[in-house]
């Protein structure tokens, strides 16, 4: 059903460096936190990009699709991500959600 | 789900007939809702709140094609979870009030984000009309949207309309009849999750409708939400006598999810939803390939720079301070001067009595004294709105959030309290931007603290009476810094105990830079100064004759006998024996005893009875603490008669430089007027805070004012 991937390869949001393409692993905030990153598109599978640190180093500016949201540090410590790479956009039939595009 | 309750009854009185339309609003924050309800609705508005809930609610009623349309704009939410006030209210509306039909709005141009909210809508089995606001710009950034196979996918109307250049308004308007007449079919699109995930729903359905507890609720939106465990459906369906069973699928769902996808049910669906608007959007839309940079990011460039950031957003904030303060000043002039001369041409026309003076001394000044305030709070506000409207204020959130955060607060919080050193009312008012109730109501407790225009007069007095010229500039200082360490202190505390477990995440969306529309914001802007007026205006009325009582009643028979005399006397200057009247009266007036019934309270603070007295009248206004002490030492109130009260004060032998500090300490940190104290109940929907903003201002003067008047003693002062 879905890939294995070490924990070793996955880093946390608030550690990112700008400007670097990475991919959501894992949400583990919990609450009404968890629940507004959902909504906010934050999920598991989705691509982001640190744009910027506000001028006293927090929070910080990230990128998601073509739409632009901030958070603070602690807040980003809570999402798990992996380096992306610059490569293809989600194709389908790729990766874990492939299976409900062709179920449609 | 109480407040549910209440919506039901309180608006379940409107009468649906088949003439009537009944529409919902509903949308992202950002995506233009508003605008379009504009357009929709026009002028015909009318604002309030949602029962129950300090959300506002703005409503609009308007005719089309012989339909009478009533449209409620939803607040804007990125979703419909139960979390935030506006979600719950949003999410209750549409359940409870039972729609004709739900018009959502979409940001064309942030399609992936807009739809999260569409997806729940779908679940919740209404009638969507789904409208793709900003499609000027979706065709200015030459992205094409195949608008067939998207009203294929999501099972609804698909209309593209730009708010601003009015684009496809009258579609939607006739959409909206057409679909209420049925001569538009529209299915209910069911949202279908993966297989796995449908098994469970469907069960779970079954199961809900077998109770037929709920006929008003989709069960099927009841199963979904249950299994996302939220927490408003789970209380419903614990009760119920086939719980068990129910409860035995939500564990088999939680324990599979958690197997096979290592996630948490809520994770796994909301991952379904973004996977389905992935795949539908790959279907439908087409972008060029390279996007340029946005005009957005080339001005967060410079707005947003690590160097230039914070100092660009002072100079922003020290104009609008100027602005507020600095032009409103000339239409306050002429206010006063308004009421000046109203009170001039009674004064002639209308033979002296009691009502004539509270008529002139009370009712008069005290409209005028709120009157005054209304050019601050419309240019504060027609800013605060374009810094809304433009986008800009998420950006101040952004660029002082880390200060703020550091006393517990959201970076939104700086701009009411940098206004509190204008005027604490329109500063409790700009506090409205703060969404989390614990975050609005830390702010409002500490506005006070920032120093207000008018207590200005007061220290400039007493530090002309008490301190060298050349120390004067210091001391100012540091009345102003004492009172932001006594705010800063104060929110910390409260943020870290009655409100700890409430912080706003600061999960917030940077929205493009947009044009404001002008008709919308000065219609925000005066919509905000009626409420001013009208609410604030009775209760300072009220105020200022109670005050103008207490100050002049009850007289002594025998000081008010010699002065009729005195007046009898040739040349007697009228004006003057006025004044020493009403000097020699005070101590017999209502306010007089209070001020010294409450000396034995004030005595460790060094104040007597007569500074108790400019200390109460000072409640009404702080302008008033100079010109009731002008009363007591029997001086008239023009400029160089400042000049000689603060003489009287040096020259008194009861006062010294400690009392001098330890007054305008007080005066400092009480309550600031009538008017904050109106608008904070307001603003804040409790009394009980509204007496704790009170109290608290009280308790924080007086043990502050005590230990500088003490500390100065000792020191020799």
């Amino acid at each position: 059903m879905m890939h294995e991937r070490p924990e070793s390869e996955t880093l946390l949001l608030s550690e990112a460096r700008i400007g670097v393409p990475y991919r959501v692993v894992r949400i583990s905030a919990q609450g009404v936190i968890r629940q507004r990153m959902l909504d906010m598109g934050l999920v598991p599978g989705v691509r982001l990009m640190v744009v910027r640190f506000a001028p006293l180093g927090d929070p910080i500016e990230i990128r998601i699709n073509r739409f632009f949201m901030s958070l603070r540090k602690e807040e980003a410590g809570h999402i798990h991500i992996e380096p992306a790479g610059h490569c293809h956009a989600h194709h389908r039939g790729h990766g874990r959600f492939g299976r409900f595009f062709y179920g449609r | 789900m109480l407040i549910i309750g209440a919506m039901v009854v309180s608006e379940g009185f409107f009468m649906a007939d088949n003439k009537t339309i009944f529409v919902a609003l509903a949308g992202n924050p950002n995506s233009g809702k508003t605008s379009v309800f504009n357009c929709l609705a026009g002028a015909n508005q009318k604002v309030g709140n949602f029962s129950g809930v300090t959300v506002e609610k703005v409503e609009g009623i308007f005719k089309h094609r012989g339909y009478t349309i009533r449209l409620v704009d939803l607040p804007g939410t990125y979703s419909l979870s139960p979390y935030s006030p506006e979600e719950k209210v949003a999410r209750d509306f549409i359940l409870f009030q039972k729609p004709d039909m739900v018009i959502n709005v979409v940001d064309a141009t942030n399609l992936e984000r807009n739809l999260v909210l569409t997806t729940q809508l779908m679940d919740l089995q209404v009638e969507l009309l789904l409208v793709m606001n900003m499609y000027d710009e979706v065709e200015k950034q030459k992205i094409s949207i195949d608008l067939d196979q998207f009203e294929l996918l999501f099972g609804t109307h698909v209309i593209p309309v730009s708010a601003v250049t009015k684009f496809g308004i009258s579609d939607l308007l006739d959409h909206i009849v057409d679909i209420k007449s049925g001569k538009i079919e529209t299915k209910k699109y069911k949202h279908r999750y993966s297989q796995q995930t449908e098994a469970y729903i469907e069960k779970l359905t079954g199961l809900i409708e077998q109770q037929s507890l709920w006929e008003h609720l989709p069960a099927r939106w009841m199963a979904i939400k249950a299994v996302e465990r939220d927490p408003d459906v789970l209380s419903m369906l614990e009760p119920t006598t086939l719980w068990s069973e129910i409860n035995d699928i939500l564990n088999t769902a939680k324990e599979e999810i958690q197997k096979y996808h290592q996630t948490d049910s809520d994770v796994y669906l909301a991952e379904e939803r973004a996977a389905f608007i992935r795949g539908a959007l790959q279907e439908t839309v087409h972008s060029p390939e390279e996007q340029a940079e946005t005009l957005s990011e080339k001005i967060d460039n410079v707005l947003l720079h690590r160097l230039l950031g914070l100092p660009l957003f002072l100079l922003i904030m020290y104009g609008i301070f100027q602005l507020t303060f600095r032009l409103g000043e000339y239409p306050m002039l002429w206010i006063d001067e308004l009421f000046r001369f109203i009170t001039r041409s009674l004064d002639g026309m209308i033979p002296d009595s009691m009502l004539k003076s509270i008529l002139l001394d009370g009712v008069i000044a005290g409209v005028g004294g709120v009157l005054v305030f209304l050019p601050n709070i419309l240019i504060l506000f027609f800013c605060i709105s374009i810094l809304e409207a433009t986008g800009y204020m998420a950006r101040v959130a952004f660029v002082m959030d880390k200060l703020m955060h550091r006393i517990g607060l959201h970076g939104k919080s700086f701009i009411p309290m940098i206004t509190g050193f204008g005027c604490t009312v329109p500063a409790l008012m700009a506090a409205r931007t703060l969404r989390n109730r614990g975050d609005r109501i830390t702010t409002m407790m500490v506005t006070p603290f920032f120093s207000c225009g008018a207590k200005l007069p007061l220290y400039t007095v007493i530090i002309s009476a008490f301190f060298s010229p050349g120390s004067a500039g210091n001391v100012l200082f540091a009345v102003y810094l004492f009172g932001i360490l006594i705010a800063l202190i104060s929110a910390k505390l409260l943020k870290s105990t009655l409100f700890k477990d409430e912080s706003e995440p600061f999960v917030m969306e940077l929205p493009p830079y947009r044009k404001p529309s002008g008709r919308s914001m000065l219609n925000q802007t005066w919509i905000r100064a009626m409420m001013y007026i009208r609410k604030a205006g009775t209760v300072i009325l009220l105020a200022s004759v109670i005050i103008w009582f207490a100050g002049s009643f009850p007289k002594d028979p025998q000081i008010y006998q010699k002065y009729i005399l005195l007046r009898q006397a040739e040349n007697a200057d009228i004006n003057k024996l006025e004044r020493l009247e009403k000097a020699e009266q005070l101590p017999y007036s209502l306010a007089g005893r209070i001020g010294k019934f409450f000396e034995p309270l004030s005595r460790p603070l060094g104040f007597d009875w007569r500074l108790n007295i400019a200390l109460v009248n000072g409640l009404a206004a702080k302008e008033i603490v100079v010109s009731t002490m002008g009363t007591i030492y029997a001086i008239g109130d023009t400029d160089s008669d400042a000049r000689s009260l603060a003489e009287s004060l040096r020259n008194d032998p009861g006062y010294s430089q400690a009392v001098g500090l330890s007054f305008m300490i007080f005066v400092l940190l009480y309550v600031p007027c009538i008017a904050s104290v109106a608008v904070f109940s307001r603003e804040s929907h409790s009394a009980l805070w509204t007496v704790a903003f009170v109290a608290y201002t009280l308790i924080v003067a007086w043990i502050a004012s005590f230990l500088v008047y003490q500390t100065a003693v000792l020191m020799g002062l």
